[in-house]
């Protein structure tokens, strides 16, 4: 190491082959797979390491813990490792560490649909992918494999595929109560696909259906990058530096990136990082962040943002929950949070609807007691006082939930820029969200609440409850768990940000692999799909920086 | 020292928890079940040390000492007044109160089986079985749009507006 005058005071690490930014899962995928070709590897992380020990489920306020320091949400979370996000229009989700957003999801893996890479040919609103779900189809195949992935063949509402590593986790009275609706009204159901293991598999336990997924998983059966990846990208030599806050990128006079530019969240010192390669891989809200962070008199408007659509075309998904009681035990409180039923009658565009894309229903659990007695996903809160047992009696154990997913349309409108107002702990503009549902995106949603209320009612329900996350005064404020679509992929540089490669149309040697690159959104939890785009970019970059 | 006395404060909080969580033939009350000191202790991380302050003047003086139906009608006035702070109370309370030992032995009493936390022990549940009706469908449903027959779909009559 050396000092930089050119740099400040910085640090001037020796140049790596590859340096990634980020440690969730396309840092740590990206990583592993460089590294296992003999390339040097660089990873850096603001955030650190979760233990096993960390996660709060062997303590019994694990559901407060779960609300506060283990909250999905930066804003409600205050750590330091953790970046505020400026917005009035949703509640952006992310984790802030090593494996990223994958320590606290529900690892809810069901595929995009061929026709998801379609929809500029299928009705304009929205771009073509590049690639087609032929093309991905390898790569989901072979994420699944790093993973492990449970689930069924045979879904007829899905391609052929090749077989999941473990069976389906463990069913609970929830899916017969589901599937009974479902029977009534003759609509598609499938036992829900999971990158969490129901049985053994790769050296690790599998879930014992404790039911608290979202604050990560203690026993290690859920595909978290930081268990199932990053143990085998270090064992290939990467340097995964935690505790590492990038400022920006550097770009040299030649208009190739030369590295990056972080202090130690430790120390306090600033670093160089040179590297021949960059990749960025923090997520859909901080990759755009950094780009915009990293403008200068050359690139006034950000790095690689010729196009002008770094930040643009945001996808979180329409979001909505619909809960209800019914007579029947459900046990909701047992097992995978994602993990009984997905409902994919919807998921095609239907013109005749009065809108375009489609939605899927998913049979989810609701949590502990004190976060049913809360008033759970739908916002049912029980009466204080006399009432309330009485309340809690009738519906603890009875409850069924579904959560609705629409494909929401990229919209330019929909962004993050840098925050004038907010910073993080190193003085750094905070993103800034805006985020809204069109009008298409709107009444694919009120179709969606609506059929989720008449399977409700077919399932036998005597109280259902909407909640389509709308504020008091009518706003949509999701909470947004799928960050996408800021740096997408195309075929034109005027329109997209990134190649079919993944890399940066602006900076030859600068690439995005995170889920900022999809170009739509499908309407499916994303996770599987952003593992296989980054595992067939970063195979080609690997075979491209190894050849000769 | 100004402001209300610490003991009247303590006092006001745990009529408080009594009025919004009391007890019953199986539960326990919230003081009974320890939660109102977590009320205290939470609504000062989450708020600051004012906030305990902000709940006790929300209610009024001399909270503590009114009738059942008095409490109910001064919650009802905060609630009414001050929703941020109320449900913000309400909140930690009923999280407190539900992590209680006691309240988990009570809803064992209903019938559930109901941990103290989710680990070590997690829940057994039955193995997948693909049970027709149960698990997966009766009869085969379901269809995907395969990559080769996408086509341009006639957009909704009022043009599917953004």
């Amino acid at each position: 190491m050396s000092r930089d005058g050119g740099h400040g005071a910085a640090v001037v690490h020796p140049p790596a082959d590859v340096l990634v930014v980020g440690a969730g899962l396309g840092g740590a995928l990206a990583s592993m797979t460089l590294a296992e070709a003999g390339l040097r590897v660089v990873c850096l992380e603001q955030g650190g390491w979760v233990r096993p020990e960390d996660h709060p489920h062997a303590s019994p306020d694990w559901e407060w813990q779960r609300s506060t320091l283990w909250n999905t949400a930066p804003n409600a979370r205050h750590r330091g490792e953790d970046y505020p996000v400026d917005s009035r229009d949703e509640q952006t989700l992310m984790w802030n560490g090593v494996g990223g957003s994958t320590v606290v999801y529900t690892a809810a893996w069901p595929r995009f649909r061929p026709s998801d890479f379609r929809k500029g040919t299928e009705h304009g609103l929205a771009p073509d992918w590049p690639i087609t779900y032929e093309d991905l189809a390898p790569w989901y195949e072979a994420h699944d494999r790093i993973g492990g992935a449970s689930g069924l063949l045979g879904d007829p509402a899905m391609p052929p595929r090749e077989p999941f590593q473990t069976p389906p986790i463990d069913v609970a009275p929830l899916s017969r109560v589901a599937a009974r609706g479902f029977e009534r009204l003759g609509w598609h159901y499938w036992p829900f696909p999971d990158a969490i293991i129901s049985q053994p598999y790769g050296g690790r336990l599998p879930c014992n259906n404790c039911g608290a997924c979202q604050s990560g998983c203690p026993r290690g059966s859920i595909h978290d990058a930081s268990v199932t990846v990053w143990p085998r990208a270090l064992a290939a030599g990467a340097d995964l530096r935690p505790f590492a806050r990038v400022h920006r990128v550097v770009v040299g006079d030649d208009g190739r990136a030369v590295g990056a530019l972080y202090r130690d969240r430790n120390t306090g010192a600033t670093h160089l990082q040179p590297a021949g390669t960059v990749i960025l891989a923090a997520n859909g809200v901080g990759t755009a962040r950094l780009l915009l962070l990293s403008a200068d008199e050359r690139h006034p408007d950000g790095l690689a943002n010729s196009s002008g659509q770094v930040g643009r075309n945001l996808m979180h998904h329409g979001l909505a929950m619909v809960e209800a009681w019914v007579d029947d035990e459900t046990e909701i409180h047992k097992g995978a949070i994602s993990g009984a039923l997905i409902c994919e009658e919807f998921a095609e565009t239907d013109p005749a609807r009065g809108f375009v894309n489609g939605f899927t229903i998913h049979v989810v659990r609701m949590n502990g007691a004190g976060f049913q007695a809360n008033g759970s996903h739908s916002g049912n809160v029980p009466p204080w006082g006399a009432d309330h047992h009485a309340w809690f009696r009738r519906h603890f154990g009875h409850g069924i939930a579904f959560l609705l997913v629409g494909d929401d349309l990229p919209l330019a409108e929909n962004r993050v820029t840098l925050s004038d107002t907010l910073v993080d702990g190193d003085g750094l503009p905070a993103p800034r969200i805006t985020y809204r549902l069109c009008d298409n995106d709107r009444r694919l949603m009120d179709f969606a609440v609506a059929r989720a209320v008449e399977l409700a009612e077919a399932c036998g329900a005597w109280e259902v409850r909407a909640n389509p996350f709308t504020d008091a005064a009518g706003r949509y404020t999701p909470p947004a768990w799928h960050l996408l679509g800021t740096c997408r992929m195309g075929t034109d540089p005027a329109t997209s940000v990134v190649d079919p490669a993944l890399r940066a149309w602006d900076v030859p040697n600068l690439y995005v692999m995170d889920g900022s690159v999809l170009p739509t959104g499908a309407a499916v939890n994303p996770t599987s799909t952003i593992g296989a785009v980054v595992l067939r970019a970063a195979s080609a970059l690997r075979d491209e920086l190894t050849a000769g | 020292m100004s402001g209300p006395a610490p003991a009247a404060t303590a006092a006001t909080v745990a009529a408080f928890a009594e009025t919004l969580l009391p007890g019953d033939d199986l539960f326990p009350s919230a003081t009974q079940a320890g939660a109102h000191g977590l009320l205290l202790d939470r609504l000062r991380w989450r708020l600051g040390p004012d906030g305990i302050d902000r709940l006790a003047a929300g209610l009024g003086d001399g909270f503590a000492d009114l009738a059942p139906e008095g409490r109910v009608a001064a919650v009802r006035r905060l609630e009414a007044a001050d929703p941020a702070l109320f449900h913000e109370a309400r909140s930690i309370l009923t999280f407190a109160y539900y992590a209680s030992l006691l309240v988990v032995r009570a809803i064992r009493s209903l019938g559930h089986v109901y941990n103290d936390a989710p680990q070590p022990l997690g829940y057994a549940l039955p193995a997948f079985r693909a049970v027709p009706g149960e698990t997966v469908p009766t009869t085969p449903r379901g269809w995907y749009k395969r990559t080769e027959d996408v086509s341009r779909v006639a957009l909704p009559a009022d043009g599917a507006a953004r």
